[in-house]
Formats: structure tokens, C-alpha cells, sequence
């Protein structure tokens, strides 16, 4: 709690005597600390509950190091193809999710903020795009499995759909803060509809946009390195295989590769940000 | 010889049930001259002003402009007349990531297509006017600067630019100089005044300033509380008048 709160509180509850006013400014002033207090308190009771004690926690470090043996040296070579083919796969996934996720969330954007659009036209769009947020991608990414059957379709629908659920609602957010008297001066001017959206509305936002754009495409391309799990495509599907069979010197090559292209992806991104600012 | 080129009949506006912000306005202006709009905060100057180009929707009356009666207008044809009116507005809302040229091309988004204006290609012509017309604002070095970089005065010189790029028949400028310093008020309305005389169109603004109001206006109405209660010329504006338009005249001493 910040000094001035506190200045306020004190002064505002200074007139009251007696035992319960006393202990609601107390706990009005200690607030921070209490709510730490009861959040120690509920690990501590968790952890006991969940069975994870002293013993249970040795047990688990000696297997982590027997495990963290076994991954060395990584085996690039035994598998080498499927990782290469599976790696462009999922950067194929995750350029294609990008694409589509952001196309559609331009048009869904605007048709949801509700400083450009009635009601009737906003209610909807934001709905549908809560619901595309809703659910984590390995959740869809089972329901398009199903749905479309195995393979990098099912990943790149899913991408596209956790696209959308994130900047849609990065974009409408953007679209509402911008200010309407640049519109209103493009509309003044007779410019028909999509003209005034691109220049009355566009340009307040378009850098904002091109930073979300670039944060969703990295948050795919970490996500098409997991869709495989649920074989939706992509390297995860190799490197699920491979924990199965207790290949664990392939599984970290995989591994290895994967920080790799997080990596370059990180530098490429930072690079085309600045390009647009 | 002077015809009427925007008349306006009992116009009434309500933004919302039971709060009337305009009474049965009547106003014809006529094809030349400074039309200058005062009376006190609130009293329905600028929701005028914006009723006579639909970007406010009158609840009653007609506008009628070159003959044609405005409410009646949809789409391209309500378009087409939003281009043939221009405005000048108080905070001048340029599109401030935009170039100072680009802020004048979009007086001609309602002369271009669709599909030009997204591509963002303009016609030669249309550049070659707008860069005529920031010269002759003495802006031709800044038409390559982002529009926020300038100064107040040369934003609202941008902004008349800009409404004069849509060729327009009647110029609306809604407190063009309330943001600017008194000496940059005065050259900007001078070269406001200085435009719409040589292309003889009509303009009306709205204004705070009456001593400003007195130096440039062929015409004053006074409004207060959504009334039209005075209309004449600068002489007729005496301190009595003054006294009913804003209510009192203990602020003139
Ligand atoms: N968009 C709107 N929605 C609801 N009420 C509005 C809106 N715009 C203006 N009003 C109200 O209408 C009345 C007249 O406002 P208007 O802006 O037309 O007055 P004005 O004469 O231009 O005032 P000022 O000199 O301060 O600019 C005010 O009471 C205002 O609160
Ligand atoms: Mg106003």
C-alpha cells in the first residue's frame, strides 16, 4: 500500500473507537501482508496434501539426475531427416497460423471495438473471440484432430484459432483507445468506409499492431513445437515418439534444435520490430 | 448578386430524450462572406456546425444545400455532399503519422476509389495540388514531416489545406483558433479569409473571441441556449446584444 493510501485511510478512520473499527483499519492497512500470509499458508497445506513431502522430494532429484545422464551426448544423426522435416513443419505451421490468424483478426478488430461499431456487430465478435481464447491449444488442438484428422492441418487450424483469441482482442483493444477526431475529420471529408478505416483509423494503430503480430508469431512458433504431442504436426510428434521409446539422447538433440530456432526467431523478431518503429 | 447556398429550416436536435440541445434553428447563408458563430459554452454551436454536414444526425428540419435537402441523402450521395462541405476543426485532427502532404491528400479520399485510396496512390494531379497548396500556406519544406512535428499555428494551416483540397463549396471551421496564441489566431484567419475569398465560397465558424469575431465577420449570429437569438452585421453587435447572447454583461468590465 502505497504512502498516500495509507495517509487517507488513517485520517479517514481516525474518529472511530472500539475494538471493530480498530481491527478493520488494522487489517485495512496490513492488507498486503495478510493476503501474503493466508497465500504461505495455502502452500504450505497444498504440498502436504498432494503428498509431496521430504522424502518424495529426494526420491525425485535422484531420478532427475539419472534422467539428465541419459541425455548425453545428444544423437543428431539417428534421426536427422525427421527432425529436419518436422522442424520446417512446424515453422510452416506456424507462419501459415500467423498469416491467417492475424488476416482474420484485422476484419474482426474493427467489426468488434465498440467505439466503430453498434452493439449488435460488437457483441457478437467479442464473444467469438473470448471463446477462441478460452481454451489452451493443446485442448484444440484435439478438437481439430478429431475433427480434421492427424497431421499439420489440425495444427495450423489450431494456431489460427489461438491467433485470433489473442490479438482480436489485442487489436479491438488498440482500436478503442484511438482518438475519434482524426476519424472524424477523414469522414468529413467524404472518404467512403474502408478509406476511412484506412487512414482515419489504421494509422493510429498499425505500429501497435505489427508488435502484436510479431509476439503472436513467436508464441505459435513455440506452440507448433507442441501441437505433435496431440499429433496435430510438427516436431512435437518426434519428440513425444522419442520419450516414448526412451530415446533420450534423441530427445535432447530435439531439444537442442528447438532452443536453436527460438533463439534465431528471437533475433529475427527484435530485428523486424525495429524495422517498423 | 448573392444566392442562398445552404439554407437551414427549423432544425432540431436531441442527443438525448429529454435534453434539447438545438430549437427550431433557422439559418440561410448566402454564396460568399464570413459567417462567424458565437455565444457561450454549450449553447449548440459545434452540434449545429455538425448537422449541416450529417456528421451529427438532426432529430427534425432540413438542411438544404445547392438545393438538395441533406437528410434525405444515403451513402454515396451523403458522401458527396461531406465533400463538397469542408471543415477546419478546433484541435485540428490531423492524422499524425501521416505526413503534412498525405494530411492534404485526404482532402481527395472523396474523389478517389476504394481500392486507390488502401494502395495509398494518388493521382499526379492531386499531388501536384496539394504540394500548390502547402506552398502557398509556406509549408512546402514541411510536406515530407510527420504531421505531429509542427507547430500549432501550421497544424491548422495544414488542417484549412486540407479542407481545401476537396474543392469545396462552404468551408465550416468549428474554433479554428481557440488552441493558437492571439497573433497566430489573427494570420490564421487571415489566410483562412484570404482563401475563401478568392475561391468565393461561403465560410461559416464558430468563435469565442469577439473581438476576433468583429475584425473578420461579414455576418454575426449569436446563439444561447440552442436559439438563434441575434443575426446581423458587426456594427449591430452592441454591448446590449452581447449582454443577451451570453447572459449578463458583468464579464465585459
Ligand atoms: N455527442 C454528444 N452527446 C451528447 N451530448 C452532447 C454531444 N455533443 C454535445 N452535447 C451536448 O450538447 C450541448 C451543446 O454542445 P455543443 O458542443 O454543440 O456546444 P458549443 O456551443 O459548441 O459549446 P463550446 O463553445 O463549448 O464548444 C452541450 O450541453 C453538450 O453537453
Ligand atoms: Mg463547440
Amino acid at each position: 500500500m502505497d504512502a498516500l493510501t495509507r495517509h487517507v485511510i488513517l485520517r479517514r478512520e481516525k474518529a472511530p473507537s472500539g475494538f471493530l473499527p480498530r481491527v478493520r483499519r488494522r487489517l485495512m492497512l496490513h492488507s498486503g501482508q495478510v493476503l501474503a500470509l493466508l497465500a504461505v499458508a495455502y502452500v504450505v497445506l497444498a504440498v502436504s496434501n498432494l503428498g509431496i513431502n521430504g522424502e518424495r522430494i529426494l526420491r525425485g532429484i535422484d531420478q532427475g539426475a539419472k534422467f539428465i545422464a541419459r541425455l548425453f551426448p545428444p544423437n543428431f544423426a539417428a534421426r536427422w531427416d525427421d527432425i529436419v522435416h518436422d522442424m520446417v513443419e512446424s515453422i510452416e505451421m506456424a507462419i501459415m497460423a500467423s498469416v491467417i490468424g492475424i488476416a482474420l483478426s484485422l476484419p474482426l478488430g474493427l467489426l468488434g471495438a465498440r467505439n466503430l461499431m453498434p452493439p449488435a456487430i460488437t457483441w457478437p465478435i467479442r464473444f467469438l473471440i473470448s471463446l477462441f481464447r478460452a481454451f489452451n491449444p493443446i485442448i484444440i488442438g484435439i478438437i481439430f484432430v478429431k475433427a480434421v484428422g492427424f497431421g499439420p492441418l489440425a495444427g495450423v487450424l489450431t494456431l489460427s484459432v489461438a491467433s485470433i483469441g489473442f490479438i482480436g482482442k489485442l487489436f479491438i483493444e488498440a482500436i478503442e483507445e484511438i482518438s475519434l477526431k482524426q476519424v472524424e475529420a477523414v469522414r468529413a471529408s467524404g472518404a467512403p468506409f474502408l478509406s476511412l478505416i484506412r487512414y482515419g483509423v489504421m494509422p493510429q494503430v498499425s505500429s501497435r499492431f505489427v508488435g502484436f503480430a510479431m509476439y503472436q508469431f513467436d508464441s505459435n512458433l513455440r506452440n507448433s513445437t507442441t501441437l505433435g504431442i496431440v499429433g496435430a504436426g510438427g516436431i512435437g510428434g518426434t519428440l513425444f515418439a522419442a520419450f516414448q521409446r526412451f530415446d533420450y539422447r534423441i530427445v535432447s538433440a530435439i531439444v537442442i534444435v528447438i532452443i536453436a530456432l527460438i533463439i534465431l526467431d528471437e533475433f529475427v523478431s527484435e530485428r523486424v520490430r525495429r524495422l517498423f518503429e | 448578386m448573392s444566392e442562398t447556398i445552404l439554407s437551414i429550416q427549423h432544425l432540431s436536435k436531441s442527443y438525448t430524450a429529454n435534453t434539447q440541445v438545438l430549437y427550431d434553428v433557422s439559418l440561410d447563408v448566402v454564396s460568399e462572406g464570413i459567417l462567424i458563430v458565437i455565444g457561450p459554452s454549450g449553447a449548440g454551436k459545434s452540434t449545429l456546425m455538425r448537422c449541416i454536414n450529417h456528421l451529427v444526425t438532426p432529430t427534425s428540419g432540413k438542411i438544404i444545400f445547392r438545393g438538395v435537402e441533406v437528410s434525405s441523402l444515403h451513402g454515396k450521395a451523403m458522401r458527396e455532399v461531406r465533400r463538397r462541405i469542408g471543415m477546419v476543426f478546433q484541435e485540428f485532427n490531423l492524422v499524425e503519422r501521416l505526413t503534412v502532404l498525405e494530411n492534404m491528400l485526404i482532402g481527395r479520399l472523396g474523389y478517389m476509389s476504394t481500392w486507390d485510396a488502401l494502395r495509398r496512390k494518388y493521382s499526379d494531379d492531386d499531388i501536384g495540388k496539394a504540394e500548390a497548396m502547402l506552398e502557398r500556406l509556406g509549408l512546402a519544406e514541411f510536406a515530407l514531416k510527420r504531421a505531429d512535428n509542427l507547430s500549432g499555428g501550421q497544424r491548422q494551416r495544414v488542417g484549412i489545406g486540407r479542407a481545401l483540397m476537396q474543392n469545396p463549396e462552404l468551408l465550416l471551421a468549428d474554433e479554428p483558433t481557440s488552441s493558437l496564441d492571439p497573433k497566430t489566431s489573427v494570420e490564421v484567419m487571415q489566410t483562412m479569409a484570404e482563401l475563401a475569398r478568392e475561391r468565393r465560397i461561403p465560410v461559416i465558424v464558430n468563435m469565442h473571441d469577439v473581438n476576433l469575431a468583429r475584425r473578420f465577420a461579414d455576418r454575426i449570429v449569436g446563439m444561447a441556449n440552442g436559439r438563434i437569438v441575434f443575426d446581423g452585421s458587426t456594427e449591430q453587435l452592441t454591448k446590449d446584444t452581447l449582454a443577451k447572447i451570453y447572459g449578463g454583461d458583468s464579464w465585459m468590465h
